[in-house]
C-alpha cells in the first residue's frame, strides 16, 4: 500500500492515485483543517505545503505526494504557536475563519522562502487566496508584523505516532 | 479559551438535562420578560454542571458555560452575546466556555439575519447574567446565614464583606441551582461605567481553533456509517428529471448509487430542487460520478426563456406601465410645473450570489422516529420546522446541530441544502452528507434581486430637489413563498426607496411589477444596496452637473433639525430616521478623507451615504483611472450603530462590508440565459482579492443610542461611492453595474 508523509507521520493510503489530496486529507484521514472552496485552484482555501512549497491540494493528485513531505494547517506548528498563528490572533484576523487555514499556509510558505517580503510581494503571494469576509487588511498587517522574525521549521511528530 | 469537543458537547447537553420533560420553557426572549425563562435545576452527576438558567451553566470546577444561541458566521456573535452575560454575571472571562445551542424554541428567535442579534438580545442577555449572579449571592447568603446585601459578587466569587469569607461560583453552583427563579424586580444591572466586557474589543472565542484548523464547519461533519452525496440539479427553476443514465457513474470506484430527487412544487420556498444525487464513499467519488452522469430535463416553460440582461434592458427602455404608487407626499405635478430645471436618470443592478467561502453542506441521519442534522444554518428553527414537516415528525423528533458557518450573508438562512440531506438519508437508509460544489453554489443560489430604478427630479433655482418622481422594478423575495404578482413588499421598498430623510416636499414612488424567474433571496443588506446605489448616484449627478460639491449637496439636502426623529419619513416607512446622525456620519468621513481632497489628474473621490438596519453610514472612496483601468485606492467608512458591544467586531464588519460591496460593484453579476445562470465559479464570478483591496479607514461614531445593525449597513453606500469617484477621476458615469462591463478592473 502507498504511504504518504503528512505532518511528519507516514499514513498508509488505499485510494485512487488520481484522488486529489484535498479529499484524501478530508474524507479518508479526517483532517478537515484543509478546506474546499472551489476545486479549481481559484480560491486557495485548500492550500497545503508540498516539500515546503504552497500548493492547491484540490488539484494535486495523491500520486504527487508519494515520497514527498506534506504539511497541513494541523501540522504548521506543534502547539498552534507558529509566529503567524500568534500574529493572526494578535491582529484578530479571522471572521468566519473558513479561508484562514489556506491563508496561513500561503503566508507561512511566503515567509519561509522570503522572510522579509515587500508589500507587493505579500500581495502577490496572497492573491490566490480569497477571503469573502474581507479580512485582507488584517492579513496584510499580521504578515508584516511577523516578516523578519525568525521562523522555526514546522514541528513534526515522532515517526509512526499517529 | 477552549471550546468543548463535539463529544463533550453532546454529553454536556445530556447532563444539563435541558429541554427534558417537565421544564416549562417558553418561547420568546425578545420581550425580555423575566418569566419567559424557567430554571433547570437538574444536576449533572458526572461533572456536577448545573444550569442556573438556560444560558448559564456552572460546573463544580468553576468553569462557566454560556450558551450561544445565534449562528456564528464571522460576525463574532458567539463572543459578543456571552460578553454581556459574563459582564452582568461578574464572571472571569478566562473561566468561560461557549457552547453552541441546538435549535430550540426555548432560546427565542435563533434566525441570525437582519443584523438583529445585538439589537434584540442585549437586554435578555443581561437578564441571564444578572439573575444567575443574584442566585449565586442568595446561595452564599443562605450558606453563611448572613444578609444578602453583605454578599458581594466579583471576579467569579461571592465574598461576605464583613468577614471576608468567600466561595467561588463553582462552589456555590449546586446550591444556587436549587433556588427558585428570582423575582425580576430584584435584579439590578450594572451602570455602563462598570462594564468590564461590554464595549470592549474581546477576541473572538474561536480564534485559537480557527488558526489551528480545528473548528467544525458544516462541511467538516463526519458521523459513523456516513456516505457522501453530490447532486446534479435542474439548471432552470422548476425543471424536473425526465430521465437519467447513471450507468457510467456507477463504474467509478467509490460510487454506490444514484438517487432521483423529485424536487418540490413552486413556489420554491426552501424545498429541495429536482435532480439526481450520486452517493459515494467519499466526496470526490460523488463529484466524479456526477461528471459521468447524464440527465434529461423536463424544463419549466415559464422560466426556460429567462434572459436577465434582456429583461433589465427592456425595463430600462420601457415606459412606465402598470406601476403601482407605493409612497406619495405633496403634489408631484405641481413640483414639476414650477421647476427651474429637471434631471432624469435610470440605474440598474444585476442578480448576485452570496458566494460564501464554505459552500452549503449538511449531514442528516433519519430513523423511523427521529432525525438529526448537522449543518451550517443561519436559521435553525426554520430548518427544524421544514424537516419535521417533510418527515411528518413533531419538532421534538428533530435535532438540529448548528456548526460554525463559513460565511452566511443570508445564503445559509435557506435550509434547502439541509432538506436535500434529509431526503437522501431517508431514501437510502444511511446518514448522508451533501456537499455543494462551487458550481452548484453559483448556479443554484437564492439570488439578490436585480433592480432597475428610474429617477426624475424637479429642482428649484438653487438646485435643491423640490420634487422627486421615482420608480423601481425588482423581483420580490415573496415570490419564493407565494404566487408571484411581480410587486415588491413594503419592507423591501422601505429599504431606502420609499424611505429617506432628504427634505423633498413633493415625492412619488412607484413600483413596476416584474416576475421572478429564479429563486430570489436576501443577500447582505438586501434591497438597501440597490436603492442606495441609485439614489446616491442620482444625487451625485445632480450635484456635479450644477458644480456643487456632492458631499456638501447631501448635507444641504438634509433637514436642518430633527423633524423626523421618531416619526415616519414617508407613509411607507415606519421607523425613526435622524438627519443629525446621518450628518455626523457624513462629517466623520469628510474629516478622515480630507474631503474635498485634491488629487492627481487621473484620480478622484466619490461619496455616498445610507441608513439601514437603524445604523447610519457614510463612505468616501478614492480611485485611479489610467488607460481605462480602475483601481480603488482608499475607502473611508463611518458608522453610527448606537452603543457598541464589541468595537473590534464592528470594525471588522466595516472592513468586510467594504470588500463585499467592492466585489459586488466592481465585478458582481449573475446573468441568466435560456433560464440558467451563466456563471459557475470564481473565474467568471470573481471576488475581490488582496491585491485589489484598498486602504480602508473605519470610524466608529460613539453614541449612547440603542444598539443597531452592524453586519449589513456598511455595504449599501460602497458601490455608488466608487462610480461617483470614477466620474471625479475623469471617467464615465456608470449607471449599470457591475463596473467591469464598462472598465477594466485593476
Ligand atoms: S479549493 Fe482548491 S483552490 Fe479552491
Ligand atoms: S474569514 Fe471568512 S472567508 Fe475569510
Amino acid at each position: 500500500m502507498n504511504k504518504v508523509k503528512i505532518n511528519g507521520v507516514e499514513h498508509p493510503i488505499d485510494a485512487d492515485p488520481n484522488m486529489p489530496l484535498l479529499w484524501v486529507l478530508r474524507d479518508l484521514l479526517n483532517m478537515t483543517g484543509t478546506k474546499f472552496g472551489c476545486g479549481k485552484g481559484l480560491c486557495g482555501a485548500c492550500t497545503i505545503h508540498l516539500n515546503g512549497l504552497p500548493v492547491r491540494s484540490c488539484l494535486m493528485p495523491l500520486a504527487a505526494a508519494f515520497g514527498a513531505e506534506i504539511t497541513t494547517i494541523e501540522g504548521l506548528s506543534a502547539n498552534g504557536d507558529h509566529p503567524l498563528q500568534q500574529a493572526w490572533i494578535a491582529h484578530k484576523v479571522p471572521q468566519c475563519g473558513y479561508c484562514q487555514s489556506g491563508q496561513l499556509m500561503s503566508a507561512a510558505a511566503l515567509l519561509k522562502n522570503n522572510p522579509t517580503p515587500s508589500d507587493a510581494e505579500i500581495k502577490d503571494a496572497m492573491s490566490g487566496n480569497i477571503c469573502r469576509c474581507g479580512t485582507y487588511p488584517r492579513i496584510e498587517a499580521a504578515i508584516k508584523s511577523v516578516a523578519g522574525v525568525q521562523i522555526h521549521q514546522p514541528a513534526t511528530k515522532s515517526k509512526g505516532a499517529i | 479559551m477552549a471550546t468543548l469537543s463535539k463529544l463533550n458537547r453532546r454529553d454536556f447537553l445530556k447532563m444539563t438535562g435541558l429541554g427534558s420533560a417537565g421544564l416549562a420553557l417558553q418561547t420568546t426572549v425578545s420581550q425580555s420578560a423575566y418569566g419567559a425563562f424557567a430554571l433547570s435545576t437538574q444536576k449533572a452527576a458526572a461533572r456536577q454542571a448545573v444550569a442556573l438558567n438556560i444560558f448559564v451553566h456552572i460546573a463544580a470546577n468553576n468553569r462557566v458555560t454560556i450558551m450561544a444561541h445565534r449562528s456564528e458566521m464571522g460576525q463574532g456573535i458567539r463572543t459578543s452575546l456571552p460578553q454581556i452575560v459574563a459582564d452582568e454575571l461578574d464572571a472571569d472571562w478566562d473561566k468561560i466556555d461557549i457552547l453552541q445551542a441546538q435549535a430550540d424554541e426555548k432560546y427565542g428567535d435563533q434566525n441570525t439575519d437582519g443584523s438583529n442579534s445585538v439589537r434584540n438580545f442585549f437586554q435578555p442577555m443581561r437578564v441571564m447574567g444578572a439573575s444567575a449572579k443574584l442566585m449565586l449571592r442568595q446561595a452564599a447568603a443562605a450558606t453563611w446565614q448572613v444578609p444578602l446585601e453583605s454578599c458581594i459578587a466579583k471576579d467569579h466569587r461571592v465574598t461576605h464583606s464583613p468577614s471576608g469569607k468567600s466561595l467561588s461560583y463553582g462552589e456555590l453552583a449546586q446550591a444556587a441551582a436549587k433556588l427558585p427563579l428570582p423575582d425580576a424586580k430584584l435584579l439590578s444591572f450594572k451602570n455602563p461605567q462598570e462594564f468590564k466586557y461590554i464595549g470592549k474589543p474581546m477576541a473572538m472565542a474561536d480564534f485559537a481553533d480557527i488558526v489551528r484548523g480545528t473548528t467544525s464547519f458544516g462541511i467538516d461533519t463526519k458521523i459513523p456509517d456516513m456516505v457522501y452525496a453530490s447532486i446534479e440539479r435542474s439548471p432552470i427553476l422548476g425543471g424536473k428529471v425526465k430521465s437519467f443514465d447513471a450507468s457510467k457513474a456507477l463504474l467509478i470506484p467509490g460510487v454506490i448509487q444514484a438517487v432521483k430527487l423529485d424536487g418540490g412544487i413552486e413556489p420554491a420556498g426552501f424545498n429541495p430542487l429536482a435532480g439526481v444525487a450520486i452517493i459515494a464513499t467519499n466526496t470526490w467519488a460523488a463529484m466524479e460520478g456526477r461528471k459521468a452522469l447524464s440527465v434529461t430535463w423536463a424544463n419549466n416553460p415559464a422560466h426556460a426563456k429567462f434572459d436577465s440582461r434582456a429583461a433589465i434592458s427592456k425595463l430600462i427602455s420601457a415606459p412606465v406601465t402598470e406601476a403601482k404608487t407605493v409612497a406619495t407626499r405633496g403634489d408631484i405635478a405641481q413640483a414639476f410645473a414650477s421647476a427651474a430645471q429637471t434631471y432624469e436618470a435610470t440605474y440598474s443592478l444585476p442578480h448576485l450570489e452570496h458566494a460564501t467561502m464554505e459552500p452549503p453542506a449538511a449531514t442528516a441521519k433519519v430513523t423511523a422516529t427521529s432525525c438529526e442534522v448537522w449543518a451550517c444554518v443561519q436559521d435553525p428553527m426554520t430548518a427544524r420546522k421544514l424537516i419535521a414537516d417533510m418527515l411528518g415528525f413533531k419538532l421534538e423528533q428533530v435535532t438540529v446541530n448548528i456548526t460554525l458557518l463559513g460565511g452566511g450573508f443570508g445564503r445559509k438562512s435557506k435550509p434547502d441544502f439541509v432538506a436535500e440531506a434529509v431526503v437522501l438519508a431517508k431514501a437510502i437508509g444511511k446518514p448522508v452528507k451533501v456537499t455543494w460544489t462551487r458550481e452548484d453554489t453559483t448556479r443554484h443560489g437564492y439570488y439578490h434581486a436585480f433592480s432597475v430604478q428610474h429617477y426624475n427630479a424637479a429642482l428649484d433655482a438653487k438646485h435643491q430637489i423640490i420634487g422627486l418622481d421615482s420608480s423601481v422594478a425588482s423581483p420580490s423575495i415573496i415570490s419564493l413563498f407565494k404566487p408571484d404578482t411581480g410587486y415588491m413588499q413594503d419592507w423591501e421598498l422601505g429599504q431606502g426607496f420609499t424611505s429617506h430623510v432628504y427634505k423633498i416636499p413633493h415625492f412619488r414612488a412607484r413600483n413596476i411589477p416584474v416576475i421572478a424567474h429564479t429563486r430570489i433571496g436576501w443577500v447582505r443588506s438586501v434591497y438597501n444596496s440597490n436603492h442606495a446605489f441609485a439614489l446616491n448616484s442620482f444625487m451625485d449627478e445632480i450635484a456635479r452637473s450644477n458644480k456643487i460639491d456632492p458631499l456638501q449637496y447631501h448635507l444641504d439636502s438634509l433637514p436642518a433639525d430633527e423633524p423626523n426623529d421618531g416619526k415616519p419619513t414617508t407613509e411607507k416607512s415606519d421607523f425613526a430616521y435622524s438627519p443629525l446622525r446621518l450628518k455626523n456620519a457624513i462629517k466623520a468621513v469628510q474629516k478622515t478623507s480630507g474631503w474635498p481632497a485634491t488629487v492627481k489628474a487621473s484620480e478622484g473621490w466619490g461619496f455616498a451615504t445610507h441608513r439601514s438596519f437603524e445604523s447610519y453610514v457614510a463612505v468616501a472612496s478614492k480611485v485611479s483611472l489610467a488607460n481605462n483601468e480602475l483601481r480603488v485606492l482608499e475607502v473611508h467608512i463611518s458608522i453610527d450603530c448606537g452603543q457598541i458591544l464589541n468595537p473590534d467586531r464592528v470594525h471588522a464588519q466595516m472592513e468586510g462590508s467594504v470588500i463585499f460591496g467592492l466585489s459586488a460593484a466592481l465585478m458582481g453579476e449573475i446573468s441568466f440565459k435560456e433560464g440558467a445562470a451563466e456563471q459557475s465559479s470564481f473565474h467568471d464570478y470573481p471576488m475581490l482579492r488582496i491585491s485589489q483591496s484598498p486602504k480602508i479607514v473605519v470610524t466608529l461614531i460613539s453614541s449612547d443610542k440603542k444598539h443597531s445593525g452592524a453586519g449589513e449597513p456598511g455595504m449599501p453606500p460602497v458601490g455608488a461611492s466608487i462610480t461617483n469617484a470614477i466620474v471625479a477621476a475623469g471617467g464615465p458615469r456608470i449607471r449599470d453595474l457591475p463596473i467591469k462591463n464598462h472598465l477594466k478592473i485593476g
